[in-house]
């Protein structure tokens, strides 16, 4: 027999408490990237200050990396110069995947079987194998890698667009628009788009960007030709560079870059959880 | 603002459903050469089964069905040739209240938006105007003015309706077809709808043609009534004759009975579903006159609608006897 | 009155949770059903009469959902330990503990041993209340099977479809051979009442079939619930909110207004348009009626409660008085089997 529920249970609070939960891991990558593009960073963020691995102290927040430069600094600086091609990453999935979802949802016969062709044929490909392939082509321009991570995800971004074209546009509500005179662009962009599929491309977004950030972070920690290059910062060459301090003792600067990766991905993906489940959603 | 003319000539409209790799649906008559005309402020009512075809004619009017053959006018547009341009202007003229306000009203919009929306893409207004003529619709249809900032799925039935009609009126149409504007709500509900819906009409002077199949809801509403059987108009008559006893087809009877003489009508023997007649005219099947004599007319050709008084028609070989003149 | 109670219901309270409180949609209702004497629930959409029907026969998710009452079906006891798996009073009517899973296990468990065999129900929609893997025919066998499991397939499936000629349905053979969602409302409501019959039932519970249908199609529904309720060992229990409908197939009555019940009698009294006393929700329905009918409730209807302590009706009467928003109505017995609930009516 099991155990008796209280009544009332109070709201439905899942989704809240997500976005909730989302927004705070987000803060400290947010505010070190508003810092970092402010200029508003204790040290130069490539001047070497302090003896390597200096431990953390009043005027370095988190100590000195490996070359004797600010980990903090360091941290907000590769926030902040990631924010750009992140943006970018972004606007090219988001702008990409709309056009081929509407494509695939409004396009007669050959048009629709052409976008699906070419949506399938983007999705067939390995994401980080793209990746790879547009850094060995581009000599690892962080600007191209990022238009490719958006290009691979517009599949994923018109799937739903696609799906919620399909869906609605047989239903009454969007003959009745039609009936009352409201063009056809506006049906699709208002009533659909904006009525049905905002949050769930919201939700894409924050997926496409923890990929973005990962990838980011794979490429630079890789290191060599790939990813973004010293002296510039980026949490994966951060890693990287403190990997042989790690087994001397410095675990700092090993751990700094790490929990600001971990706490952004898991933030977007409590803030993608969260936006799909909102209560307020229509179905 | 007043009412608009409305031609119906010799209107064929048949359903073709799409072939499945099992093969192909045969073609669904729906209407089959249906011909009337609607004076301009006149109130008709169009009743039926369902089934019947009448959803599907009120559609073709308002041009939201394409149709194969015949011709239709409301007030100098053919509904059947409007490109997208043309439709946002006869939107002004004919609209439709649909069947079904939990579909037809966008679940992930506030009322308030859904009614702004349709103010605005016909007139080119200032916000505020535009707030004050959904605040002034909201009135008209008697919805409660907080109701405006809710989601239709919070809405109730009868809510739901109004919001359907003020949306119909924000185009300021001269037309409208309202399809069942009160099935399926409580009958105090109805009471109220039916009321709102015959003011409305008053006030503005408009041109109705409310389908129903429900004859309670239209007897103290309209002018004049259209009765349509598997696609096929059989009788067309003034109000005042065809609820004082001056209905001729057998199926109008039929209707009138369910309606009004619930008591008597559930007391004789239980009759079969009947299957349709091939041929003949289609409602032999269920006709007590028609099956009394298995090879007179009814069973060898269709009958065709003839005048049998001053704007009276009906589509019955045993009203109209072979003859062209009224019996 | 010597007749059995077929279904006997008393005191139930059904309530739902209301952000932080709870709403009592049903609230303190008696009904009784005896064999023999065919009995309407009368209400509008919202009324909660299709909540007491599924609250009743397990088939309500509402939650917390039951928390107070007694319901017998037959010789069954329903609601039997209802207060070990419930926490709640009328003291503090919002709030309740609840062991929800347990309790809806344990009241299917006893609803499946009468329902489809001495209880049947004809479903508020039927072309979607039958699972879509099952044919017409192989619903009829299973229904059939309930009363006599000795017949064989092919037997079962014959007297299955003499109960489908017996609803007036032609080609019963190819009927048969169709799932319940290819039907058109008409053919459905047929199917659904033929399987409903199909097991001869003690009791016959219709839940608003005249919903949905049109004038000539309501009336041939209504003849067939008529010689259904005419079947012998079978009464009728009518959920509707069609006035005309209850007064033609009832004897007795049970008006629910806001989620209790406001009046209750024989038919011929309760549903006399001429007739007094008469509780002004009863006559408002009957005044509808007679320019109207309604048939079909929008789905989304959520029962609404009245408020409490308070006549349910008090929001929308025209004669509401400050003591009708003050204190619940007094149960008046206009006639030894006529009873209302309401401050105009007197003793």
């Amino acid at each position: 027999m099991g155990k008796p529920t209280r009544f009332p249970r109070g709201g439905p609070a899942a989704a809240r408490l997500a976005l909730a939960a989302g927004t705070a891991c987000l803060i400290p990558t947010v505010l070190g990237a508003a810092l970092g593009l402010l200029g508003w960073l204790p040290h130069d963020p490539t001047a070497f200050v302090a003896p390597a691995h200096a431990p953390p102290g009043p005027d370095l927040w988190l100590g000195a990396d490996a070359l004797g430069r600010d980990l903090a600094a360091r941290l907000a600086w590769a926030a902040a110069r990631f924010a750009g091609p992140a943006l970018l990453a972004v606007a090219v999935g988001g702008v990409a995947g709309v056009a081929l979802g509407l494509a695939e949802g409004l396009l007669p016969g050959p048009g629709d079987a052409l976008a699906t062709g070419l949506a399938q044929a983007v999705d067939g490909v390995p994401k980080l194998v793209t990746v790879l392939l547009v850094a060995a082509v581009t000599q690892s321009d962080l600007d191209w890698i990022m238009a490719a991570v958006g290009v691979s995800f517009a599949p994923q971004v018109a799937e739903p667009i696609r799906s919620s074209i399909e869906r609605l546009r047989s239903l009454a509500f969007i003959e009745a628009a039609r009936g009352l005179g409201v063009g056809p662009g506006r049906v699709v962009l208002v009533h659909i788009l904006w009525g049905h599929a905002r949050r769930v491309l919201l939700a894409q977004a924050t997926s496409l960007l923890s990929f973005a950030v990962l990838a980011e972070a794979s490429l630079s920690y890789l290191g060599g030709e790939l990813g973004v290059q010293e002296p510039a910062a980026s949490w994966g060459n951060m890693l990287a560079l403190a990997r042989d301090g790690v087994f001397r003792g410095h675990w700092l600067p090993a751990l700094a870059p790490a929990v600001m990766l971990s706490l952004t991905l898991l933030g977007l993906s409590l803030l993608g959880r969260g936006l799909l489940e909102a209560v307020e959603e229509p179905r | 603002m007043s009412g608009v003319g409305v031609e119906v000539r010799d209107l064929h409209k048949t359903f073709r459903p799409a072939g499945t790799a099992l093969g192909r649906s045969p073609p669904v008559p729906a209407v089959r050469g249906v011909s009337f005309a609607l004076e301009p402020g006149e109130f008709a009512a169009l009743v039926g089964e369902s089934g019947s075809g009448k959803t599907t004619l009120g559609r073709c009017l308002v041009g939201l069905t394409r149709f194969e053959r015949g011709g239709v006018r409301v007030g100098g547009y053919d509904p059947a040739r409007l490109g997208w341009g043309r439709r946002a202007e006869f939107a002004r003229t004919a609209q439709m209240v649909f069947q079904n306000p939990y579909a037809t009203l966008n679940p992930a919009f506030r009322v308030r938006f859904l009614l702004a929306e349709a103010v605005r893409i016909h007139r080119r207004l200032p916000r505020s105007a535009v707030r004050a003529e959904v605040e002034r619709l909201a009135e008209t249809v008697h919805l409660p003015p907080e109701r405006l900032d809710a989601f239709p799925p919070e809405l109730s039935g009868g809510e739901r309706r109004r919001v359907a009609f003020a949306r119909a009126l924000a185009t300021r149409p001269r037309f409208v077809v309202a399809d069942e504007p009160v099935a399926g709500l409580d009958p105090p509900i109805q009471e109220q709808l039916v009321a709102l819906l015959r003011r409305i009409h008053r006030r503005r002077g408009l041109t109705v043609l409310l389908v129903t199949h429900d004859l309670r809801v239209v007897r103290t509403l309209v002018d004049r009534v259209l009765v349509l059987f598997r696609g096929r108009l059989v009788e067309d008559a003034p109000a005042r004759v065809f609820f004082g006893g001056g209905a001729l087809h057998p199926y109008s009877r039929e209707l009138l009975t369910s309606a009004f003489g619930v008591a008597e009508a559930v007391a004789g023997p239980t009759r079969p579903f009947s299957e349709p007649p091939l041929t003949g005219c289609p409602f032999s099947s269920r006709c007590a006159e028609a099956l009394a004599e298995p090879d007179g007319p009814c069973a060898r050709m269709p009958p065709t609608l003839r005048a049998v008084g001053s704007a009276h028609r009906v589509a019955c070989h045993r009203r109209t006897s072979g003859s062209e003149n009224p019996r | 009155m010597s007749a059995p109670v077929l279904l006997g219901i008393r005191g139930l309270v059904v309530a739902l949770e209301a952000g932080r409180s709870l709403r009592r949609v049903l609230d303190r209702v008696d009904i009784e059903v005896r064999a023999g004497e065919p009995f309407g629930l009368l209400g509008e959409s919202g009324s909660g009469k299709t909540l007491l029907l599924h609250s009743v026969l397990g088939l309500s998710d509402a939650v917390p959902g039951v928390v107070a009452g007694t319901a017998r079906v037959l010789h069954l006891d329903l609601f039997a330990g209802l207060n070990r798996t419930v926490a709640w009073s009328p003291e503090s009517p919002d709030r309740a503990a609840k062991d929800v899973r347990t309790w809806n296990r344990r009241l299917r468990r006893r609803v499946a041993s009468v329902l489809g065999r001495e209880v049947t129900l004809v479903p508020q929609d039927p072309a979607t209340a039958f699972p879509p893997y099952a044919t017409v025919g192989d619903l009829l066998v299973r229904a059939v099977r309930r009363r006599d499991p000795g017949l064989t397939r092919a037997e079962a499936l014959e007297a299955g479809l003499d109960h489908l000629a017996r609803v007036g349905m032609y080609r019963t053979r190819e009927v048969a051979r169709q799932h319940p969602y290819e039907l058109s409302g008409g053919m459905a409501q047929r199917v659904a009442l033929a399987l409903a019959l199909a097991p001869g039932p003690a009791l016959l519970v219709a839940d608003e079939p005249t919903t949905g249908l049109d004038a000539t199609l309501r009336v041939r529904v209504l003849h067939l619930l008529i010689r259904a309720r005419d079947a012998a060992g079978t009464t009728l229990l009518l959920i509707t909110h069609d006035t005309e409908a209850a007064r033609l197939l009832c004897e007795g009555v049970a008006v629910l207004c806001g989620g209790r019940v406001v009046e209750n009698g024989p038919a011929g009294k309760v549903l006399d348009p001429g007739g007094t006393p008469k509780h002004p929700y009863t006559r408002m329905l009957l005044e509808a009626e007679q320019v109207l009918a309604g048939w079909k409730a929008p789905p989304s209807a959520r029962p609404q409660a009245g408020p409490a302590g308070a006549c349910p009706y008090a929001d929308r009467c025209s004669r509401t008085r400050s003591r009708c928003r003050a204190e619940e109505p007094p149960w008046v017995r206009v006639d030894p089997d006529h009873g209302i609930a309401c401050w105009e009516v007197k003793g």
